[in-house]
């Protein structure tokens, strides 16, 4: 199952770092099969933005980078990768599921 | 019955005294099975069919067994000619023991080819997210590998979210006519007024990018102009047909560029739009829908097959298109050569330090040594590489049939791994074959 998260570094330079820090080789070139998509300093923010679909569950060593968007913010990976990341959003941010009203349940 | 009819001479003569062919086209008379028989790879449709796979481009594949023969088609090791696939598979046509299938990963769901139909296939129509691509894009089937792109316009089908220029009127999901997804969700405009048109922008980049989009005309002839919402990086004009066309506008980096304008619609006129796209990079890849956010398309990724021996004495053959889509370095689409490691393998795949891009063939020796270093001046080739490495080391590479290199080289025998992938820019494979014998 592959999970999709976003981060949030200081400057290109220090995502590139932690990017390279997952493995490539000689060439340069990823030896790791997670999928990474630079979306840079995105309006409003002066970070550097980048979204992964780990190969798998999420590295624990780039927590503190991570960032929650309201699903699922500006960029996704797919339908699948959205709805993982979705479900992941709410489970760590419960406050911010939608109360449905009762009218609306009614309805 | 086709196959009796055609069962009188040549190949197909011994193609069909087997029991297994026979019992194989009574048990599946859609077609595959007639051209299955007719290349004489009875059991391969049966096979895929077995393993759950889906089976296309049956007439295509036969037309490849012809034009590659049966001889060299009993003698090789690995023959793929791209109609056979499931979720994460691709089957070869030899060995038909599985060995030689390729194993696919994609990762994202994304994704889109152009089906046997000429119809534009989503994820939605089944391609899941690690689904091979056999593409139909000029008509030909061909195995499509691609690189990371993203569609970094958020609605790339639901013009409504767009601007429209004020005298231009916007229709979404018009009846009029179906989109290339053979569906009614095309966008239909009507313009009252000159020179104006409908946008993307207030999105950002400054790289070397491709925008794209699906256009139309109500009549033909009605032409507009593609540029950046920002005015940077010029425009190109197109003059609209009534058939969907995908047209393209480069721009090169150092600017900055906003998304995607359609512009000019002269009074009057009425086009029709669908599957907008701007990606960062040289050259358009497969559409990428998107539906509120940008999208990405991992690249296309197989496993590696190795073979126990080295193929001392050997012919490689590889039919295949490499469009001007690059990356910055030299990360082969194809490499057929030692388990590690550029040296001592023959790699295609296309160049960007070369101007114009092109796809280059390099064969290099266990030394490191460049052996072959030939530019392609095509997009689409026909690359054949001979070597005996016993008792002088000979080789010879072939280009569409001429033979344009010739040399010796002891120090280049470690044929023994074939790696695909689309992460040296994006390529189409028609059909390989690896023969160990020259």
């Amino acid at each position: 199952m592959r999970q999709f998260r976003k981060y949030e570094f200081g400057s290109k330079g220090a995502a590139t770092t932690k990017i390279n820090a997952l493995g490539v080789d000689e060439e340069g070139n990823p030896t790791h099969n997670h999928i990474i998509a630079h979306l840079g300093e995105i309006e409003g923010s002066k970070s550097y933005h980048i979204d992964v679909l780990w190969d798998g569950e999420a590295d624990p060593n780039w927590n503190k980078q991570m960032i929650w968007c309201e699903p699922v913010g500006l960029h996704t990976f797919g339908a699948k990768s959205a709805q993982e990341y979705t479900a992941a959003y709410y489970e760590a941010n419960p406050e911010m599921i939608p109360v449905v009203e009762e009218e609306e349940i009614e309805e | 019955m086709g196959y009796l009819t055609n069962s009188g001479t040549g190949f197909m003569k011994d193609a069909v005294t087997t029991v297994s062919n026979v019992k194989s086209y009574l048990v599946n008379k859609t077609g595959y099975l007639v051209d299955a028989i007719r290349v004489g790879i009875g059991d391969f449709g049966q096979r895929v069919l077995d393993d759950g796979g889906t089976v296309e481009a049956s007439a295509e594949a036969a037309a490849s067994y012809r034009e590659i023969t049966e001889t060299v088609f009993d003698s090789a090791s690995l023959v793929l000619f791209p109609s056979g696939y499931k979720e994460s598979k691709v089957y070869s046509h030899k060995p038909i023991s599985g060995d030689g299938d390729l194993i696919y990963s994609r990762g994202t769901d994304t994704a889109t080819r152009v089906n046997e139909q000429g119809l534009i296939e989503k994820e939605s129509d089944g391609l899941t997210d690690s689904m091979p691509r056999i593409d139909y894009t000029g008509g030909e089937p061909s195995l499509l590998l691609e690189p990371q792109r993203t569609n970094l316009l958020p609605y790339s089908e639901d013009f409504s979210q767009w601007t429209i220029d004020t005298g231009v009127t916007l229709t979404s999901n018009t009846t009029d006519l179906v989109s290339p997804d053979g569906t009614n969700n095309a966008s239909k405009f009507t313009s009252s007024v000159s020179d104006k048109g409908f946008y993307k922008g207030g999105l950002s980049s400054t790289a070397q990018s491709t925008r794209s989009i699906y256009l139309r005309g109500a009549v033909g002839g009605e032409q507009v102009i593609l540029k950046d919402p920002s005015g940077n990086g010029g425009n190109t004009p197109v003059t609209l047909t009534t058939s969907w066309v995908r047209y393209t506008h480069k721009t090169d980096s150092g600017s900055s560029y906003q998304g995607l304008y359609i512009d000019d619609i002269a009074s009057t006129d009425t086009i029709y739009a669908w599957g907008a796209q701007w990606e960062e990079g040289d050259g358009e890849t497969s559409y990428i829908p998107t539906t509120g956010a940008s999208a990405t398309r991992a690249a296309d990724s197989f496993n590696t097959l190795t073979y126990a021996d080295n193929f001392n004495s050997l012919t490689f053959y590889a039919e295949v298109e490499m469009k001007d889509v690059i990356r910055d370095d030299i990360t082969s689409a194809i490499r057929f050569g030692e388990q590690s490691g550029n040296n001592g393998s023959i790699r295609i795949f296309r160049s960007s330090l070369l101007n114009p891009k092109r796809a280059v063939v390099i064969a290099r020796d266990l030394s490191g040594d460049n052996i072959i270093n030939y530019t392609v001046t095509e997009d689409r080739i026909k690359i054949k590489l001979t070597y005996d490495r016993s008792p002088d080391g000979d080789w010879e590479l072939f280009i569409n049939g001429n033979s344009e290199a010739t040399g010796t080289s002891t120090d280049f025998n470690e044929f023994d791994t074939l790696e695909i992938s689309g992460v040296g820019g994006q390529a189409r494979i028609y059909k390989m074959y690896i023969k160990n014998s020259i």
